[in-house]
This record gives structure tokens, C-alpha cells and sequence, in this order.
């Protein structure tokens, strides 16, 4: 017999609590109780034996801690409590102690198919009183998603760590640059490759035909559906730019009307990432991007207006974007995070 | 501009949810079917058009689309390029409300809807949508499934006209059938069947329904009761809530949204008579369906039912609270 973990009382008000707390400015904000990195990579196991042993007594949970899996509120009994078969080798962590939080993308398998987790911990001394996950269902492009790019853990030297805040304020100016379609004002390291979902979107030459294959496997969800071929009115001249900063640049995310909010920030200024959760809006009302060299593309998803939950993971050198892992779901158009 | 009004309809369903059942409320005085036919009509004409100041919304208005709420003139509005052909609205002067499945394009592109209004002092208080989108690439709609079933207009002789309540215990039974894969719970009729999304997914062997499973393809070949005893229904957790939205005595008809929930637990389900079939991968997964329907009640029995139904997050609450039960 399963037991029900149902905490949802006193889970709303450990989030308004939580939330009371990150609105006061950082030099004000009273210390968390101590969760250091060893004591929060402990949670990490903790709760992913747990989960997969479907099990939430093997893991150290605070009285009403609050857990979301795809925005929806669940008792740690559902989602992937229910449905996780096994933990997969790939994994990043993302250590906070500051705010006593961890961050964590892997693949899980779910009835032995292989999902992407991207899970916000926050313990404070060492006990889980918030989970915040995103879980990206139909996989297309595994061969990126067996072993993390090698430096995305690796410490960086005391030369090229920056403080927490400029990491958050790298992660912002990204999101900035895609609302403006403005490139320019996001700090990239010249070798940026971006992963979303386990295909990689930047310098990839076979980028169209691996999100074509991508699409094919979405099994329903809020997904949006691909219209037939448009043909654009005013075809690109010269090829799109590959790169983190000229696609961008480019106007060709013209089809994210905004990004908000932007939130739950996990920061590591020892391995300098910083990772959030971050709302796509796609208001649907564009056939048509309009590209900053005057010709036109079709939008993707265009004529549907959805939202997106992303999880995104963001590897600095000195406080410039150089390695991003984005997770994501498709959600109905107007979507809440479910932390509000 | 535009959050400050989502905030605004939050607070207003916020507030909304307690309020007094709409069949309390007799929201429509000196509004009959026609009157309110009229509206959804004027209603689905400002949608093609793109401009809500033509719809008749009441000042506070609060609506949604797929259970999420958007601002009017946000979401469908923004991307409806015309309607289609099909359309079939059901109306119920006593609470006031009016319903429609409806075909429209996107960017020329076929999707199905469903709107529900709620209407009070000839203005529209209340806006639910439910969208289905992608035809072409989503293998489960049809937007153009017409014309609307002769069995749904057909007005009763007075003398086999049910009472609202017996109507809606019996469309109950429905969902007690499906979620206790028994259809004994239920009252068929022998010659029930089920159209959803465009797709008649009972007494057609010809449709390999998601849902249902390669080894037993044979399940939209058979009847509304027969397919609920196979037990491949069983993936689906719990439908709540039940909202009884409308109810049309002289014709037996039951409208409501309901919202179904599907945890994900099984992989596979033993059919009487064949054995362990494997649950395909679609249903081995957390996910809600927000489902749109309608039911025909002849003999108290459920003769034809017809649903509008999108797929959503799992355990996606819907911010609606009233209903008629």
C-alpha cells in the first residue's frame, strides 16, 4: 500500500514564507541554516534514492515541503515519485549553500524510458522543504544526454569566478537579449553551445533535421504542432548564424514574445553556473519572424499561442555564458509557474 | 496592461469560485435558447474577427482557455484566422449558459474548440475555451466532422422528458463507469456511441484510438459499455471534478467539462477473455485531459455523446468551481 504524502497546507505557507524571504535584498536576508556542499550533494542522493525507491521516508523532508513537477502541485506520491524506474549516469549538480539550495539536471528513466529532470532542492540545514522540477518527456537526441560537456562541473580557477550577483545578471541579460532579439548585450565566451532538451541548437549543421525528428516524437502533451511547410516570404539571403550571440542576434527567437517570470535562481560561484526557471510566452500571433537583414522566416508553432517552462543551467568563465543546458516543457498559453 | 488584468481575473476567480450554483442564480431572465444562441453566434463572430469590443462581455468578465486564464483578446484571439463550418450549440435558459464545439482555422491551419458562456443581463460574464490544436499533424481531431447528429436536436414528447437532476445522475454514471472500468454503473443505450475531437472512437473499427493499445485495436470497434469492460480504460486515475455546466430538459441533453486525470501507474491491463495487454506509451506517463461534453439521455439511458477534449499538464486544477450538482 502506497501512503499519502499529502503536505499541501503547510506547503503553501512554507512557500509564502520562502517567498517572503527572496524579496528581502540579499544583505538583509537572514542566514539559512547551514546546508553546506558536501550536505546538499547528500540531498541530492537522498532524494533520487528516494524517489526511484518511491519511497519519500528515505529522504530527509522538512514538515511541508512543497513539490511541483511541471508546474502542477503533487504529494511526493505522483509524477515521477510514481512513475520513476531507475536514475541514469548523467547528472549535473548545481551547489548553493548561500541559499541553501541545489540544482539538478539528469536523465531519469520513467517505466524504463528516458526522461530529462531538472530539480530546484532547497534544504535548509539539510532538510527538503521545497522541490521544484521540470521533466521533459519524448526525448528525440540522446547521444548528448550519456556524459555532461566535461568542464560544466569542473571549479574554475580563482581567476575566472565571479560574485553570485553577476552570475544572475548574465542569466537576465540572455533573457533580455532573446526579448530584444539583441545579441550584443549578452556576455558570451567565444566557444557558447547551447543544449536544449538533449539537442544541441548552436553550431550544429543538422540542427533542422534533428528538431524535425524531435517533433515527430512528441506524443500530444500542451505541445504545439508544426504547421505545414510556409513558405517564407522574403527567404533568408545568407545563411543563419550558428552561434550563441548571432542567432540571437539575428532576430530568428522573434517567436518568444517574452520571458517571465524569471526565478528560483540556484547560483555556484565555485564552478561559476547559475541556473533558474525561466517562462516562455509564444503569443502565437506571427506567421512571419522578421529577420534583422529584411528577409522573413515562418514561426515556429506559429498561429499557437503557448507557454514554455524552461529550466535552464548556465556555465560561466569569468561571468561570460559559455556552456547552456536548457530543459523544458511545453505548457497551455498562460501557464503559472505554480510558486506564485 | 495585460498582467495587471490576469491578476485581475485571478482575484475574480478567486472570489468567483464560492459563488451561489448557477441554476440558483436564474442568470438569464427574458433569455431563451434563441436569445442565447444569438449571443454565442454574435460571440463566435467577434472571435473570427478578432475584436472582443463586438462580443457583448460584461465589464468584469473572467475567461479562460485549456483552464488557464488569459485576458479577452489574448490567446485565441490573437491567433484565430477564420471559422470553420462545423458548429453545434446546446443552451440553457435556466442557468443562463450556452455552449458550442466549433470548427475554426489558425493561420489556416484546422483546430476545434469549445466555448461555454455565461450569460447574465444579456452581457457575458464568463468565457471557458477549450482549444484543440495541430489537425494534419495531431492524428486524433477532425475539425470538420459535421453535420451535428440529427439525435442531439431531437426534442422529447414532454411525457419521456426527465428532470434535471435524473439527467445529470445519469450522465453521472458515466464517469462511474470509466473510473470502475464497469459499465454497469452506467445506462447505455444499445445504440451509444461516442465522437470526440471529430473522431467517432466507438463502433469504428477503421480508428486506432490513442489511448487504447495496438494489440487491442479492436477497441474503437466496439460499443460505449463494451469498451469500458475491456478494462483499457483502467489507465485513467479520476475524473474530478465533474462540472455540470447545462441542461436542455426538452431534448435530454447534459453539458459539462470534466477533468480527467491519468497518474501514469500502469503498464498494463489484463482484457477479459485476451489477456495482459501492454498500455502503449502514451498512457504510461502523468497527464490531465480537460474534456468538453455532451450527453444524450433517451429511455435514461446515455444514447450519444460528443466531446471537445485537450491534453494538459498533470494535475492542472481548473480555476472554475461552480456546477449545477
Amino acid at each position: 500500500m502506497r501512503r499519502k504524502w499529502s503536505l499541501k497546507r503547510a506547503g503553501w505557507l512554507a512557500a509564502m514564507a520562502a517567498s517572503l524571504a527572496v524579496s528581502l535584498p540579499a544583505g538583509a536576508r537572514p542566514a539559512a541554516p547551514g546546508c553546506d556542499r558536501a550536505c546538499l550533494t547528500g540531498v541530492v542522493d537522498a532524494y533520487l534514492q528516494a524517489m526511484v525507491a518511491h519511497d519519500p521516508r528515505r529522504a530527509p523532508f522538512a514538515r511541508g515541503a512543497k513539490f511541483t513537477e511541471n508546474t502542477s502541485i503533487l504529494p511526493f506520491s505522483e509524477g515521477l515519485w510514481l512513475t520513476a524506474t531507475a536514475i541514469d549516469p548523467y547528472r549535473i549538480l548545481v551547489l548553493d549553500p548561500e541559499t541553501a539550495q541545489a540544482a539538478y539536471v539528469g536523465v531519469v528513466r520513467e517505466h524504463g524510458r528516458e526522461v530529462l529532470l531538472a530539480a530546484r532542492i532547497k534544504a535548509p540545514g539539510g532538510r527538503i522543504a521545497e522541490v521544484e522540477t521540470v521533466v521533459a518527456r519524448d526525448l528525440a537526441m540522446m547521444k548528448n544526454l550519456r556524459t555532461p560537456r566535461a568542464p560544466i562541473m569542473a571549479p574554475l580557477a580563482p581567476g575566472e569566478r565571479v560574485p553570485r550577483d553577476r552570475l544572475i545578471a548574465a542569466a537576465n541579460a540572455y533573457f533580455d537579449g532573446i526579448e530584444q532579439s539583441n545579441g550584443r548585450i549578452i556576455p558570451f565566451d567565444k566557444d557558447c553551445n547551447r543544449l536544449k532538451n538533449g539537442l544541441q541548437t548552436t553550431n550544429n549543421p543538422d540542427l533542422m533535421a534533428e528538431l524535425a525528428a524531435a517533433r515527430a516524437r512528441q506524443t500530444g502533451g500542451s505541445a504545439p504542432t508544426p504547421l505545414p511547410r510556409v513558405q517564407a516570404s522574403a527567404p533568408p539571403r545568407a545563411p543563419m548564424p550558428r552561434d550563441c550571440e548571432g542567432q540571437i542576434d539575428s532576430g530568428a527567437m522573434g517567436f518568444i514574445s517574452k520571458v517571465t517570470p524569471r526565478r528560483g535562481y540556484v547560483v555556484d560561484e565555485v564552478t561559476g553556473t547559475v541556473f533558474g526557471l525561466f517562462m516562455f510566452v509564444h503569443r502565437g500571433d506571427a506567421t512571419d519572424i522578421r529577420l534583422k537583414d529584411g528577409s522573413t522566416m515562418p514561426s515556429p508553432f506559429g498561429g499557437q499561442p503557448w507557454n514554455m517552462q524552461m529550466a535552464e543551467l548556465f556555465k560561466t568563465r569569468r561571468g561570460r555564458i559559455w556552456l547552456v543546458e536548457a530543459i523544458g516543457t511545453p505548457l497551455p498559453f498562460g501557464a503559472r509557474t505554480g510558486w506564485e | 496592461m495585460r498582467s495587471k488584468w490576469s491578476l485581475l481575473a485571478a482575484a475574480l476567480l478567486a472570489c468567483a469560485g464560492p459563488a451561489v450554483p448557477a441554476a440558483a442564480q436564474n442568470a438569464a431572465p427574458g433569455c431563451d435558447q434563441r436569445c442565447l444562441t444569438g449571443i454565442m453566434e454574435t460571440y463566435l463572430d467577434a472571435l473570427a474577427r478578432r475584436a472582443p469590443a463586438d462580443a457583448a462581455l460584461a465589464a468584469n468578465v473572467v475567461a479562460t482557455e485549456n483552464e488557464q486564464p488569459v485576458a479577452p483578446g489574448d490567446g485565441l484571439w490573437g491567433t484565430i484566422t477564420g471559422l470553420g463550418s462545423y458548429r453545434h450549440i446546446v443552451s440553457d435558459p435556466t442557468a443562463g449558459s450556452v455552449a458550442a464545439f466549433f470548427a475554426l482555422k489558425e493561420q489556416g491551419t484546422g483546430a476545434l474548440a469549445m466555448v461555454r458562456l455565461q450569460v447574465a443581463d444579456r452581457r457575458i460574464t464568463e468565457v471557458e475555451t477549450i482549444v484543440v490544436r495541430g489537425e494534419g499533424t495531431n492524428r486524433f481531431l477532425k475539425s470538420e466532422y459535421g453535420p451535428v447528429k440529427p439525435v442531439f436536436e431531437r426534442v422529447l414528447p414532454v411525457a419521456q422528458r426527465l428532470s434535471r437532476d435524473e439527467l445529470i445522475r445519469i450522465t453521472d454514471g458515466y464517469f462511474e463507469a470509466i473510473e470502475q472500468s464497469r459499465s454497469a454503473a452506467a445506462k447505455f443505450h444499445k445504440d451509444c456511441n461516442r465522437t470526440e475531437n471529430g473522431i467517432q472512437t466507438t463502433n469504428n473499427p477503421a480508428f486506432g484510438m490513442p489511448g487504447s493499445n495496438p494489440n487491442s485495436s479492436n477497441t474503437p470497434g466496439q460499443g460505449c459499455a463494451a469498451q469500458i469492460d475491456t478494462g483499457i480504460f483502467g489507465y485513467i486515475t479520476e475524473i474530478k471534478p465533474r462540472r455540470y455546466l447545462l441542461v436542455d430538459e426538452s431534448r435530454g441533453l447534459v453539458f459539462g467539462v470534466f477533468m480527467f486525470r491519468h497518474e501514469g501507474r500502469l503498464t498494463e491491463v489484463d482484457v477479459p477473455g485476451r489477456g495482459k495487454v501492454k498500455m502503449i506509451r502514451e498512457a504510461m506517463r502523468p497527464f490531465n485531459v480537460t474534456v468538453s461534453e455532451l450527453f444524450k439521455i433517451e429511455d435514461g439511458q446515455i444514447r450519444e455523446i460528443e466531446a471537445v477534449m485537450a491534453e494538459l499538464p498533470y494535475r492542472t486544477r481548473s480555476p472554475w468551481k461552480g456546477t449545477l450538482r
